[in-house]
Formats: C-alpha cells, structure tokens, sequence
C-alpha cells in the first residue's frame, strides 16, 4: 500500500531519465515547445548543456502557502550577480512570502504578478519556444520557469566587460576628440549617434556566423548615401555564410571588391569622429560587434594617406602634411630601388661629388648594391615586427640590438655601406609617415620586388613596376568607386580634400565621386568677414 | 583567366629581354676627371692622358672619405685604341660620364681640332658640356701639375672655368659649341687657354695637397692659370689673344659679363696735386662693369658691307684717386668719355689681330651676315675668307656711370 505514493515518484523519476536518454540522443531540438512541467524542462536543458559548466540552475520555491516550484538559468558571467540576487531571488523567494502583498498564487496569473510587482527588471519577455529560449540564454539573459507554465520568463540582465571609452592608441591626435570605439557595438553606436543627432542615421543590424553569432551593423546616412551603394554593401554582408567572425578584418576579406590586390579598398578607424564625417560624405560604416576597429567603405587611395586631424588644423598646414605624405609614399615605396638602380647601373645620373662619396662608403662592401638593399630591408622588416610582437620591455632590447647590429656594427665591420643605412632608414621614417597601417604594410610588401626589378634591370625595371602598379590601381575599385578618384576619374569637388585641402568654408559641396546627387554642404560665401570693423568704430 | 595569363607571359619576356651585362657597382668605377690629348713626340702617335678618381673610405669609424687620384696615359694610333691602351694599366672600369674637361695640347690643335672633337662627340660617354681647353705644354706635363686649392686638378680647372664671368678675360667654349662651330665652315673657334708658370712663393697648399706637392722638385711646383684665347682658322690652332684682345672679343661677341676697366682720368691742372714725374698706380680709376647690351649688325650700303657695333655698357666706379672729386658732372662726362674710348681700344686690338691678322672669323661675322642678307651671301660665301679681313667695323659705344661707390667727393686731399 506503501507503495503507491512512491511508484509516484518513482513513475516521474522514470518518466525523466527516459526523457534524458531520448534528448541526448536526438539532437533536434526545433520547434520544441516548452512543457508546462518544471522538471522535463530542466531535464531538457541539461541535456542540451552537458558539460557546460557555467550554466547555473538555482531551482527554489515562489510563495508561502501555495508554493510553486520555479527554476532560474543563467549563464554565469554573462549576468549582473547583484541583479540575480537583489532582483530576482530576494523578491521571488523572500517578498512573495509575505502576507502584505497579494498571495501571488491566488487566483490571479502568477506570471503576471511576478512580472508586475514582483521583479525590478526592465526588460522582461515571454518565450515559448527552446530555440529562442537558447539563444537568449546565451546571450547572456536569465531565464526563469515556472512549475505549471508553459513559457519562460526572459530576463534581460546581461553584463558585459567593457573598456573605457579611451583615445585610441593606433589613431592619436594632437587636436580633436580623444574618444575612441570600444570592443562591445552598443558602446559604439552610441558614440557615433552623439555625433550624428538625425533620425536619418540609420542602424540595419545583421548577425554573422553561423558559431559567433556576431553583431554587424550597417550605418548611413539616409538622404546622403547613395541607394546604390547602400544595396551593395546589404548585398555583400548577406551573402556572407561563414561561421566565424572575430574582428573587422575577417568581414573585409569577405566582401572586398579585388581580394588578390596589395592595395586595401576599406579603411579601418577606431575614432568615431572619422566614422561620422565619413558618414557624412556618404560613405557606409560597418561596426562590428568585439573589435574597435569599424569599417568605412568605399576608400579610395587618397583616403589612405588622410588623417583625421587634417580637418582640425587650418588648411595651410593639412595641405603641407599631405604632400609631405605623398612624397613619403613615394620614398617608402620606390627610396631604395632607385638607389640601387642608380648606383649599379645609372652612375651618370649622380652629381660627381655625391657619386664620390657614395663610391667612397661602399668601397670595401662585400655584396652587390642588390644583395646589400634586400639585406638591410629584410633586417628592418624584421625588426620592426620583432618590436610589434615583443612585450614592451623585451622590445626595448630589440631596437637597441637592432640600432646597434643593423646601424652601426654592420658599417663598422664593412658589410654595409653607410649611404644604404641612411637610405633604408629614409625608407623606414617615410614608411611610418603613411596613416593608414594596411597601407603602409601594403607598400612595405610592394618593396621587394620593386628592388629586385630595380637590381635586375636598373631603372628600366622601376619604370616597369610603376607602371604595372599603375595599371593595376587604375583597374581597381572599392565598392564601384575607382581607387585613384578623385584624381583620375577627375573631380573637383573632391579634389578639393585630396592632396591639398582647401578651408572648410570653400568646401561647399559632397566629393561626387562618392555622392552622385550632391548636396550643399555649406552655404555659399561662408568665407569669414568681419561684420563690424570695430577698430574704426572704438576710433 | 587565358587574356590574364597572356598578359603575365608577355610582360615576364619583357624582363628576359634585357641582362645584367650593364650592370656595375660604384666602387668599381674609376671615375675619369680630366681628359688629355696630346702627341706621344716617340711615336707620332695620339696620346691619351687620364686623371681617375678612385674614392676611398679613410677609416670605418670615422666615416671620412678621400679621393685618391691616379693618373694614367698611353699612346696608340687612334684615340679609339690609346683609350683601349688605357684601360689595360687600370683595374677599374674607366667610366668618362663624370669628366668636364678635355684638355688638347697646343702642338696636336695646331694640326687640327675637328678628327678629337668627333671622336669625343660621338662617344656615348661623354658629356656635350665638357668644358674645351687649349694647354701650352705636352699632355704628360699637364698630368704632373697639382692643384693647388681643391682636391684635384678637374675640380680646380672647372672652378677657374666658371669664374671667368667673374673677370671677362676669356671665353672657353664646350664640347657641343665647338662641334656647332667646327661643323660651320665659316665660324671658327676660339676657346679657353690654360697656361701654367713656376710661382716664386710656396704653392699654397691645404693638408691634403701638402704630400702631393712634398716630393716635387722646386720649379715643378707649377700653379696654372686660365686667361687669354686660343684662336682656331678652319679648326686649326692659329695663335693666341692676351687679355686685352680676349676682353676686345667679348666685347664684340656680347660675351662680356663682369670685369673692370682701367683708366688714367685725365685732370686739369688745378685738381692734380701729384707731381707729374711720379707715374704710379694711385693715377688710375677703376670702373667694373655692371651691365652691357652689345650689338653687332650688319649694313650694305652702296654694295660695300659694314658692320655696326652697338655697345650700352653701365659701369660702377670701384676705385678712384683719393682726392678725384666725382661729384662734378664734368669729371663724370670726362670718366664715360675714357672709358668708352679705352673699350674701343679693347675692341680694335682685337679686330687688328684676330680680323685682320688671321683672318678668323670668330666674332660670327659671316652668320649675321648670312641671317640678314642671305642673297649677298650667296654670291660672296666662296669668297668670304677673303672678304672678311677687310670688312670694317663702325664702333658706338655708350658709358653710363651708374654708381660712384659710397664717398663720392672727396675726404681725403
């Protein structure tokens, strides 16, 4: 007779460990509908998460007399601890006891009541399904069961590690805003939005990645970009079916117009003033959800050699910069092929005295002008990339070994001429002159060979590499933009922030070669006057 | 995909094409500073001396650098094969792209300047803005001189070369003038004419030239000068211009830059506190020249053909006796007057030897005449050697003081 109540539990015990053995065999899990027993769902969820440790299930009781069994699930570290147990548990196992407040388990719904005047969370949902119920789990909200119900409470309390909004170490200004985008996108929508206080900026979220599940979001500015463009963009970031997306990068390698080229077609920013004036000149940014870098298409060549202080400085100096700029673009890229070209096969061409002391330095060096470039640029590189990978200290001792081996001791010991380490060392200065790291890493690349055309065939070989260089950045497009506008196709309204800058108030419209429609910028005549001399007057 | 691979294939030929065979380091050189021509006097063969500059590190630590200078010359029966004669004495590549100086002796120009100027022309090598120069002695004296201020002898000859602006004392044409006026019959040549004399003071010497000057006998510690011209008949060495027909030249030419201009100011008595007995230099008033505008045309008038020479020349006076008052209008006019008379005397002189003695027509004579009358000059251009001798120059020349230095009368009586 005994018995009876037992086979009672022991029926559910049995019920459940065949309801077990049935999920963890089966993995399909869609479409399952969430059962109004606490317990086989638990048993659900525990099969789905086997072997996941962070997940917590508390399971406790609701109410005083008529108690009702509840569960929460949280993924630990994902949630505000505080907010679980201040919020959540104090309320629900610790105020619904008292006699004051309305027996919750009256007549009245109990999910309802808890909803209501139980729980201080905000943002609270129903969910029916186990897929949803999964993938906000993961996502870092609180799932709470009910005995007897057949839906779950979703409790959006995530907490997520951030960094301080901090100026960006890769984009430092001297003048300008020191705020820079953080890992998690919300921030960093945020940001941009301060800037951009329209209804028109618009934020067309996208999940990427079949594992990461990665937040990417498309912003523009309605009314400025161009449609067609736009759908561009849309069309690239749907038709990416990956499963991973960690950074920036791995969307650029994806929907990237010529991926065999050296040269990048989208610049990457960390600073959410460049995001927001080029969204401003309808270009698109792509914020990616984990990474501060965030990426603005279409980019053009010229955009790669601007920094975001050009625009903060009055024009004369900008303009200056830039040139400097190109003029290091040139000596990064072509300084130690010309040397070598002219020295081994174009002597004539180097005024005597030069031509004498350059002699007079190499005189007693072992290698080839050729040998010596490609030793001296390969020790560099290498350097350099020790220094980057190093931890700070142990970088120090890199580029004391690397001045003194490569500077100093290899000219002492006659292995390389002292013109070749002036040259290499012009070529390293103007190679960190280029704002844009890709860029800058895209010329580093191109180098080599350039030398080795220029060892092989003298200038002939350099005329030749420029010119297939030429070729191919003419053929070369960002998302249907030339990469060489707005010099060639010409535009003058982009010329206008090009290589020279001119001051804002003449900057009256939108580079065309971006925007096709263009619209004012600012108005006409802007140019500053003085509207009363006040000199004349005080006199 | 075929088109790119194409493309590919078609420009990776484009580098098969060429070879390294150009290829040479720069310490391999053996840069070529000054070039000489001359006579081998055993032989009869040509002679082809070389100044190469072989640059050497001075010490790895310190960075410096000197030029070691070697100088080389052999003979052969062409200059073709005395430059291949030369190059079996040197282990280094003889490369000429960095020499501005050809230095012919006088004995060989004497016998013809067009067969050295048309091997230099058309070797590749060579550059057409080498400076032409005419040297008394033989090429292995030439060899033997040091220079005296600057590292080598090529740096100091084309410094003297490109100072005679400075001093208008002669004119010195390059490569590619000489092969213009050669390849015209009836425009001869003058060029630059470097002279060397034993100094009686110690050559001044700097540290380096010190050593080079040490073993040295006394009398071949020889400075060198460029002054006067050398004048050519149909390319041959004819004979030479002092400094007062050389300035008479340029004058005519409109070469004329810098200089200065000597005279004797003619005092009335009142103003000469000298004693007449005591000729001496402290008489004489020097005026450099500032500015001149020369102009040379010529005229036919009543068949006979004249040239006119135009010449505006403004002048400063740089040097003056002390007590020459030269704020008296009279004194001025006085000064202009001299002066132009003194620069007719430079160009008659010059008229008087080059014109008339050699019959040279290196002043272009026959060219203007050619550009404004082609007709006469067709009917006369076979006799033109012989007319040119006795084709008269009017001369109007213009003096204009233009400044008097800062004491303009005088402070000291």
């Amino acid at each position: 007779m005994k018995k009876k109540p037992l086979t009672l539990k022991e029926k559910k015990k049995k019920e459940l460990a065949a309801l077990k053995a049935k999920y963890s065999q089966s993995q399909d899990i869609n479409n399952l509908e969430i059962d109004s027993d606490l317990d086989k769902n638990l048993v659900y969820i525990n099969s789905v998460f086997d072997k996941v440790n962070d997940l917590v299930i508390k399971e406790f009781v609701i109410g005083s007399q008529n108690k009702t069994k509840a569960g929460l699930l949280y993924i630990s570290g994902l949630v505000e601890k505080t907010v679980v147990d201040t919020s959540i548990l104090k309320p629900l196992m610790v105020t619904s006891r008292d006699k004051n407040i309305v027996d919750p388990l009256a007549e009245n719904d109990l999910k309802e009541t808890i909803e209501n005047s139980l729980l201080s969370i905000g943002e609270v949902s129903l969910i029916d399904g186990f897929d949803d119920l999964i993938d906000d789990l993961l996502a870092g909200n609180a799932l709470l069961f009910l005995n007897g119900y057949s839906q779950a409470l979703s409790l959006s309390i995530q907490a997520k590690e951030t960094r301080d909004v901090v100026e960006p170490e890769t984009e430092t200004v001297v003048r300008g805003p020191k705020e820079g985008f953080v890992e998690d996108f919300n921030i960093n929508l945020s940001l941009i939005r301060r800037r951009i206080k329209t209804p028109d900026l618009k934020f067309e979220a996208y999940k990427i990645g079949r594992v990461s599940n990665t937040d990417v979001i498309i912003s523009y500015i309605e009314g400025i970009v161009e449609d067609d463009l736009i759908t561009e963009v849309r069309k690239r970031i749907q038709n990416i079916d990956t499963d991973m997306i960690n950074e920036s990068g791995n969307i650029e390698q994806l929907i990237e117009d010529s991926p065999y080229s050296p040269f990048p077609q989208m610049t990457n920013t960390e600073r959410p003033d460049g995001v927001a004036s080029a969204l401003n000149e309808g270009r698109v940014a792509i914020i990616i959800d984990g990474t501060p870098f965030v990426l603005v298409v279409p980019s053009v060549l010229i955009h790669f050699l601007q920094a975001n202080e050009d625009y903060y400085e009055r024009f004369l100096f900008p303009t200056a910069i830039r040139v400097l700029r190109v003029m290091a673009f040139a000596v990064a890229l072509l300084g130690p092929s010309i040397y070598v070209a002219i020295t081994t096969y174009h002597q004539e061409m180097i005024p005597t005295p030069l031509l004498i002391s350059i002699a007079a330095s190499r005189s007693g060096v072992p290698f080839p002008g050729l040998v010596e470039a490609l030793l001296m640029e390969i020790s560099f590189e290498a350097l350099r990339e020790a220094g980057l990978r190093l931890p700070r200290p142990v970088g120090q001792a890199v580029s004391i070994v690397g001045a003194l081996v490569v500077g100093e001791a290899a000219v002492q010991a006659g292995l390389v001429s002292r013109a070749m380490v002036i040259v290499v060392a012009l070529t390293g200065i103007s190679s960190f002159i280029i704002p844009a790291y890709n860029m800058g890493a895209a010329i580093r690349l191109l180098r080599f060979p350039i030398i080795f055309l220029a060892g092989t065939l003298g200038m002939f070989g350099i005329t030749f590499a420029i010119l297939f260089l030429l070729i191919h950045i003419s053929a070369l497009r960002s998302f249907g933009v030339p990469y060489l506008s707005p010099i060639t196709p010409i535009d003058l309204s982009g010329l206008k922030d090009s290589i020279i800058k001119v001051p804002d108030w003449l900057k009256n419209k939108r580079p065309t070669f971006l925007v096709k429609e263009d619209k004012k910028r600012i108005k006409s005549n802007s140019k500053p006057t003085v509207s009363n001399k006040q000199g004349e007057e005080n006199e | 995909m075929n088109k790119k691979l194409l493309l590919i294939i078609l420009c990776s030929l484009g580098l098969i094409l060429t070879s390294c065979a150009d290829k040479v380091e720069v310490e391999k050189l053996g840069l070529v500073n000054i070039t000489v021509v001359g006579r081998d006097s055993k032989t009869n063969n040509y002679q082809m001396g070389v100044q190469i500059v072989s640059p050497k590190q001075t010490n790895v630590g310190t960075g410096g650098s000197t030029q070691e200078l070697w100088t080389v010359s052999a003979s052969g029966e062409t200059l073709m094969k005395a430059t291949k004669n030369l190059r079996s004495r040197v282990s280094k590549k003889l490369a000429w792209y960095h020499s501005n100086l050809i230095i012919i002796e006088a004995e060989i120009a004497k016998e013809g300047l067009d067969k050295i100027i048309d091997f230099f022309a058309s070797n590749q090598e060579i550059r057409y803005n080498s400076w032409i120069l005419i040297y008394d002695g033989t090429a292995d004296d030439f060899l033997r001189l040091s220079p005296r201020f600057e590292g080598s002898m090529a740096q100091e000859l084309e410094g003297i070369v490109q100072n005679y602006k400075e001093w208008s004392n002669t004119y010195v044409l390059n490569l590619k003038d000489m092969l213009i006026r050669l390849a015209d019959q009836d425009f001869d040549e003058v060029t630059g004419r470097i002279t060397d004399y034993s100094t009686k003071l110690s050559p001044e010497g700097t540290y380096q030239q010190e050593n080079l000057v040490a073993p040295l006998k006394e009398e071949d510690k020889k400075i060198i000068a460029l002054s006067s011209l050398a004048v050519f008949k149909d390319g041959k060495l004819k004979g030479y211009f002092d400094r007062v027909e050389t300035r008479g030249y340029l004058w005519i030419t409109g070469e004329i830059k810098r200089g200065t201009l000597v005279i004797t100011p003619a005092r009335n008595k009142k103003l000469n506190n000298h004693s007449k007995d005591v000729e001496f230099a402290n008489n004489k008033l020097a005026a450099d020249l500032l500015k001149s505008a020369c102009q040379l045309k010529p005229e036919i008038k009543n068949g006979e053909i004249r040239f006119k020479l135009n010449i505006k020349t403004n002048v400063q006076i740089s040097e003056k006796p002390a007590n020459f008052d030269l704020t008296k209008t009279k004194n001025i006019k006085q000064i202009e007057k001299q002066i132009a008379n003194k620069i007719k005397q430079e160009i008659k002189a010059s008229l008087e030897k080059g014109q008339q003695e050699y019959g040279a027509d290196i002043y272009g004579y026959g060219n203007l005449l050619y550009r404004k009358y082609p007709q006469v000059w067709e009917e006369i251009k076979y006799d033109w050697k012989d007319i040119f001798p006795t084709i008269a120059t009017d001369i109007k020349i213009k003096v204009t003081i233009k400044r008097l230095g800062m004491l303009s009368n005088p402070v000291i009586n």
